[in-house]
């Protein structure tokens, strides 16, 4: 048990950052002694603008806000103009020096959907940096966030990582509201809940959970809560971080958290009874707990006919084995196991070798790091170049070693057909895994042949069957219900049999239809 | 710590993986070019009681390397190395020493046994094949007319080897096929009889060269106890064939009498029954064969369609299937005095009680033991055609 | 100790590789010499000890829940004897295991890896199974459920690819000397029938554990069943030579041979035989691990594995000299002193544990247990 387990046990949990001086302090009454404050916290930033007025022409107030995060034009209709506008309707018949009542100045006069009061620096520094106007008055000890804040984003795209042929073609953007409004937008019911959680030291990403309540076990919002908070880091740029961070085992070559730029597959796993996670700034969410069936998964095979689908599925198993095993396949077969190959396709290859120099596992392994390489360098290259790759690639990896007599034919088309197996599978991090674990298992094949092979894939099972996701037996989808799971699983059984939701760990709403 | 403890236990891993892959390297692991694929082998006794052991073995060739340099062009497919030796394993351990690669059997395909060596004994010989970890079971075994190692030498035609050919015509099954298990099961048996499939060398045409030609499987060895005593032709063996229910492909030409002309007939598929019976104390074997036709040739003028000329092919296909099995029985039975019909099996699953005091005079009672043939031969089509082709209607007989 | 569960439908998917595993290898060759022809029907006599054992196991099981033979033998038998049948088993299953790791380096080295030290390839395997063992019965009750429908699929397929080798007539003559030499024939198999007893250190650790027994009884006829077809395959396939092979069922994958292309499938047969005797090794090393570790009043089994795992490939190497003495002694001894420790010794504790209840309360208890 101990051998595999990994936790953060070694991390100590504190609870909040340690924040810049003052900010804890309330706001005075006296608008000046907060403006000095807050001028002080952004003192050489040019991109924050503290714009002073008179409310009615008489109370001073300052609106401050960061270029380009607010929407200036609804700042002037909605909130300068009315404010400054000197006979307002609500100061009628008052004294100029009578005190400003701040509620119905908010009731009346503001006309923005989204105020927050904000009682301290801090609050005040937060709702700034997260774009929102913040309005002080001279005389209230409390200021207003007004909810303005607008800035530039890309459009919803079709998401470019999992692109299908058939089903929605939305995918998430770096906008975590919009993200959230996804969801919302299909998921109609209230118990569709999320819940927020700020990391990073200085970036101070927010970070959503959803769940569906009733159908997800609290078991998993709680653990995913409590794993978020422990995150310290100066900074979550992509999910990627929290991926890792809240891994139950990092150190495996497996992903145990699934991720989605799509919003169909998020909502999927919402009401198989999963967590999602998103994180403001990134287009990718987080699934947990996910079974290793489901990264070998793809949308789209919900989507097009469930017999069509099931054979898909075969076919990817296959290819799955196929990009795991077949170089080191090749090697133990050509250097162990002679006598499996049929006599005239034995003296094909064994012509095709004859003047190779080096030992079928050396050229596997040239020819396999040379193909990742390339796959490489494909993908980090501008569309442009990467046509170029690939000619060089093919011509003259592919042909002239051929030609020159450094590897095989045979080689080539196994290392061409490893790749394109290892492609079948729709999530790259899986993927991926596999593509690493290729390597340990060409060694063994090259020291124990078959039965090395054997002996390693019994070690990745192991290892497989000790991992767990969220507290959830990686394998799960298989055992421990297996009737249940088979369906979903060995097969794609149509919707109208695939009644029972995936029982992850409660026994609770387990219907899909009613 | 705990992180600490993790990596250190990885370097250890990476450590141990790295030994297995450096030491385990090299323990069982053969380059593909450095193995001989053996694709048959002969046995041959020689002077002094030596055996030579004699190998056809592959020689890989680039595939239409037209354009990669000299190694196509005429070269041979496989080469010929002969060792000499006490026993097989003798014989292989001095073919060794003039191998640059190392014998690999897993390929091995055929096994011949010369003349002189079949007559001296094979089962020392099967017990290698059988024993070694590498060869096949499943290999063909046969007795060469003459000396193994010639029919071997030969460099056939269509086929890649010598082996390749002896193979699809043991597998054609027209004569007898024995793998190396059948042949021990065979051996092991009642009788303790085997029947091995004899091969010589066709003639070559004009013009060709003496080489360049294939051996063909002509009659069957037969053997008793593991000492060959004798050989049938090709057509005792097909009534050897019947009785044993091994015919897989046979022709049967008769004439029905009063008409001009043959029929022959393809056979579809024959079974064979042997019932042993103990009437007043005699024993007796009742042979029945029941198998299913179609006409291939009719040189008559019977027409096909009706009813009573089919009865009339019937009898006479029955009669002349009758004339192999008992001139196979005859020459077996009568003259050479050897059970290769499988009879002391039938009797021993039958009675096996009874069995156990008739084995010891088996040899006695089985050159007069009676044998009775039934055969009823059906004949299910007549082709693509009903009446004779290219006679006169009127001459036709219904 | 550990609280990880396993279902019962997994209990029997670890009994089955458990038995089969070997069976299936020296066995068949063994059981045709005594049986000859009947070899088929030895199985089916062999099954009855197997559901024996099941019964007993569970009787026991029954009245002392949630213990091991390791801690019920204290309470059946005192502490000083109790302790002294604990150590009688542990030393039972760590030689009985290290028999099975020699069979397998055997098998491995005679068939396969000529070259290869029979240690190297022992190790190897003893280091998976140690990883196995140390991850937890949960783990290895997963393991099982995925890999033993393969093996079961991999068997029918070879049942399938032999069927145009077969031969019925090799049947006959059935019972030529009367039944007698199919009993005898049965003798080698029921001490493998008898290792179903490991199910009384499984049983803690089912969830349903009242469906043990009817699960314990599937994984005999399944047992029994594969090996009545490995059996009747090997038969009809070689006949009257089936005794002079060493492994006759791998001596039929040899002989396959389907339009000249698939042949030669051993390899691919032994690979996936590898799994089960993979999951056979792990059964009965971690009974010994975790029998050790009560046995000794320990809370974790975890830091004895790879310990014992060292042992285990040393008393391995000591087991035999060579194949004939293994074989022999399987053949003969070896029957006996597996069923005497593994059927025998529970039936007597269960009889002595019977008497004592007797002789306690004047209440059937018993029989009140029974009812649930």
């Amino acid at each position: 048990m101990r051998f595999f387990q990994r936790g953060k046990k070694g991390r100590p949990s504190q609870p909040a950052v340690t924040k810049p001086s003052g900010t804890q302090d309330a706001l005075a009454v006296n608008m000046n002694d907060n403006l000095q404050k807050i001028q002080n916290i952004y003192r050489d930033c040019i991109d924050v603008i503290f714009r002073s007025f008179k409310i009615g022409g008489h109370t001073s107030a300052v609106l401050i806000y960061i270029n380009g995060l607010a929407n200036m034009e609804e700042m002037n209709e909605n909130v300068l103009r009315p404010l400054m506008e000197k006979n307002s309707d609500s100061r009628q018949g008052a004294s100029p020096t009578e005190q400003l009542n701040a509620t119905s100045l908010l009731e009346q006069q503001l006309t923005v959907a989204k105020v927050n009061k904000v009682q301290t620096i801090g609050e005040c520094v937060q709702y700034i940096a997260a774009g929102s106007p913040v309005l002080l008055i001279d005389g209230q000890s409390e200021g207003f966030a007004l909810g303005l804040s607008e800035w530039e984003k890309r459009p919803i795209e079709e998401p470019i990582a999992e692109s299908v042929i058939r089903g929605p073609r939305e995918g998430f953007i770096e906008s975590l509201e919009t993200n959230l409004s996804l969801l919302r937008r299909r998921i109609r019911s209230p118990l569709l809940k999320t819940k927020s959680v700020t990391l990073g030291k200085y970036i101070k990403t927010q970070v959503v959970i959803c769940y569906m309540e009733g159908i997800t076990p609290e078991a998993f919002v709680t653990e995913a809560e409590k794993r978020l908070q422990r995150i310290e880091l100066d900074g979550v740029l992509e999910s990627g971080y929290i991926e890792e961070l809240i891994e139950d085992h990092p150190y495996s070559p497996f992903p145990q958290v699934l991720n989605t730029e799509r919003p169909d597959v998020a909502i999927a796993n919402l009401l198989e009874g999963r967590i999602v996670i998103m994180q403001d700034g990134s287009p990718f969410v987080l699934v947990m707990p996910v079974s290793f069936y489901s990264l070998i998964q793809s949308s789209e095979d919900y989507y097009q006919r469930a017999l069509i689908s099931a054979l898909i599925r075969w076919l990817r198993y296959l290819f799955l084995l196929i990009s795991l095993l077949l170089p080191s396949a090749y090697i133990a077969i050509l250097t162990f196991h002679q006598e499996m190959i049929p006599t005239t396709l034995l003296l094909t290859v064994a012509a095709s070798r004859e003047r190779i120099p080096f030992p079928a596992l050396v050229e596997a392994l040239i020819m396999e790091v040379v193909f990742e390489a390339l796959r490489e360098a494909g993908v980090r290259l501008p569309k442009q170049t990467g046509a170029a790759v690939s000619i060089v690639g093919a011509l003259v990896i592919g042909q002239a070693a051929v030609q020159a007599g450094l590897v095989s034919a045979p080689m080539i088309m196994i290392v061409a057909l490893t790749g394109i197996a290892s492609f079948t599978i729709p999530r790259f991090t899986a993927g991926i895994a596999l593509r690493m674990l290729r390597f340990p298992m060409m060694f063994l094949a090259g020291s124990l042949g078959l039965l090395g092979i054997m002996l390693g894939l019994l070690l990745i099972l192991i290892h497989m069957a000790s991992l767990r996701s969220l507290g959830v037996p990686y394998l799960n989808a298989h055992v421990p219900n297996m009737e249940h799971q088979a369906k979903d699983v060995l097969t794609r059984t149509p919707w109208w049999k695939l009644n029972a939701r995936p029982r992850i760990n409660e026994r609770r709403r387990n219907n899909r239809q009613s | 710590m705990a992180i600490g403890k993790k990596v250190r236990r990885a370097l250890v891993f990476l450590l141990v993986s790295i030994n297995v892959v450096i030491l385990g390297g090299c323990w069982d692991r053969e380059e593909i070019n450095d193995i001989a694929i053996v694709l048959g082998i002969g046995i041959d006794r020689v002077k002094n009681g030596n055996i030579r052991l004699t190998v056809e073995i592959a020689v890989p060739r680039v595939i239409g390397s037209g354009q990669m340099g000299g190694t196509g062009g005429d070269k041979e497919e496989t080469i010929i190395r002969s060792g000499t030796g006490v026993t097989i394993a003798d014989a292989i351990a001095q073919l060794q020493e003039r191998l640059p690669r190392r014998l690999f059997w897993g390929h091995m395909k055929i096994v011949i046994f010369g003349e002189q060596a079949a007559k001296v004994g094979i089962r020392e010989h099967l017990d290698f094949l059988i024993r070694h970890p590498q060869t096949r079971t499943r290999c063909n075994v046969f007795v060469g007319k003459g000396s193994a190692k010639s029919m071997l030498e030969l460099i056939p035609p269509i086929e890649q080897s010598a082996s390749e050919v002896l193979r699809e015509m043991a597998e054609s099954r027209t004569l007898m096929r024995k793998t190396a298990k059948e042949t021990l099961q065979t051996l092991n048996s009642e009788a303790e009889t085997v029947l091995l499939p004899m091969v010589k060398v066709l003639p070559p045409p004009k013009g060709k060269k003496e080489i360049e030609t294939i051996p063909f499987i002509y009659s069957t060895a037969v053997f008793k106890k593991d000492r060959m005593i004798g050989q049938i032709d090709d057509y005792i063996t097909r009534g050897v064939l019947w009785i044993r229910d091994e015919i897989k492909l046979a022709h049967v030409t008769a004439r029905v009498p009063g008409e001009r002309g043959n029929i022959t007939s393809r056979m579809i598929r024959a079974h064979t029954d042997i019932t042993p019976k103990h009437e007043k104390g005699r024993w007796k074997i009742i042979v029945n064969v029941t198998s299913e036709h179609d006409i291939i040739l009719n040189g008559t003028k019977l027409d096909l369609l009706s009813e009573r000329n089919i009865q009339r092919i019937e009898t006479e296909l029955e009669k002349d299937i009758k004339r192999r099995m008992r001139s196979a029985l005859d020459q077996l039975q009568k003259d050479m005095k050897v059970d290769v019909f499988g009879f002391a099996d039938a009797i021993h699953k039958k009675y096996p009680s009874r069995w156990r005091h008739l084995k010891k005079r088996w040899n006695d009672v089985f050159p007069d033991l009676p044998v009775e043939l039934n055969i009823t031969v059906k004949v299910r089509r007549p082709g693509m055609n009903f009446p004779p082709q290219g006679v006169p209607e009127q001459e036709v007989k219904e | 100790m550990e609280n990880e569960k396993i279902t019962s439908v997994q209990m029997m998917m670890l009994l089955y590789p458990a038995i089969t595993a070997t069976a299936i290898l020296l066995v068949p060759g063994v059981t045709a010499q005594h049986a000859q022809q009947d070899m088929w029907l030895s199985p089916i006599w062999a099954s009855l000890i197997g559901f024996l054992t099941v019964h007993i196991t569970v009787q026991l099981y029954r009245l002392y829940p949630k213990k091991t033979p390791i801690e019920y033998s204290v309470d059946i038998a005192g502490p000083f004897f109790g302790k002294f049948i604990g150590l009688l088993l542990l030393f039972f299953y760590f030689h009985v295991t290290a028999i099975i790791i020699r069979e397998y380096g055997e098998f491995v080295v005679g068939n396969f890896l000529f070259r290869t030290p029979i240690d190297f390839v022992m190790g190897a395997m003893v280091f998976v199974c140690a990883v196995a063992v140390r991850s937890g019965i949960a783990v290895l009750g997963r393991l099982a459920q995925i890999l033993v429908p393969v093996v079961i699929l991999l068997l029918t397929i070879i049942v399938i690819l032999v069927f145009p080798d077969i031969e019925l007539e090799n049947m006959f003559p059935m019972f030529e000397n009367g039944l007698l030499p199919s009993i005898m024939g049965a003798a080698t198999p029921q001490s493998w029938f008898s290792e179903c007893f490991l199910m009384a250190f499984l049983l803690p650790h089912v969830i349903d554990e009242n469906h043990g027994r009817r699960w314990g009884n599937i994984a005999v006829v399944s047992i029994m069943l594969t090996l009545f077809f490995t059996n009747l395959a090997t038969l009809f396939v070689f006949g009257n030579i089936t005794a002079s092979f060493v492994y006759p069922v791998i001596s039929v994958v040899r002989y396959i041979s389907i339009a000249d292309f698939l042949e030669h499938v051993e390899v691919v047969v032994m690979a996936l035989w590898v799994v089960g005797v993979f999951l056979k090794i792990s059964v009965f090393y971690y009974a010994l691990v975790t029998g050790l570790a009560r046995w000794l009043n320990l809370s974790q089994y975890e830091p004895l594995v790879f310990s014992v795992g060292l042992l285990l490939c040393l008393l391995s190497n000591w087991s035999a000299n060579d194949l004939v003495e293994l074989t022999h002694f399987l053949g003969t001894t070896g029957s006996f002193y597996l069923s005497f420790v593994q059927t025998v010794i529970p039936l007597f504790l269960l009889l002595v544990a019977k008497w004592r209840n007797r002789a306690a309360s004047p209440q059937p208890a018993v029989s009140h247990q029974e009812r649930k």
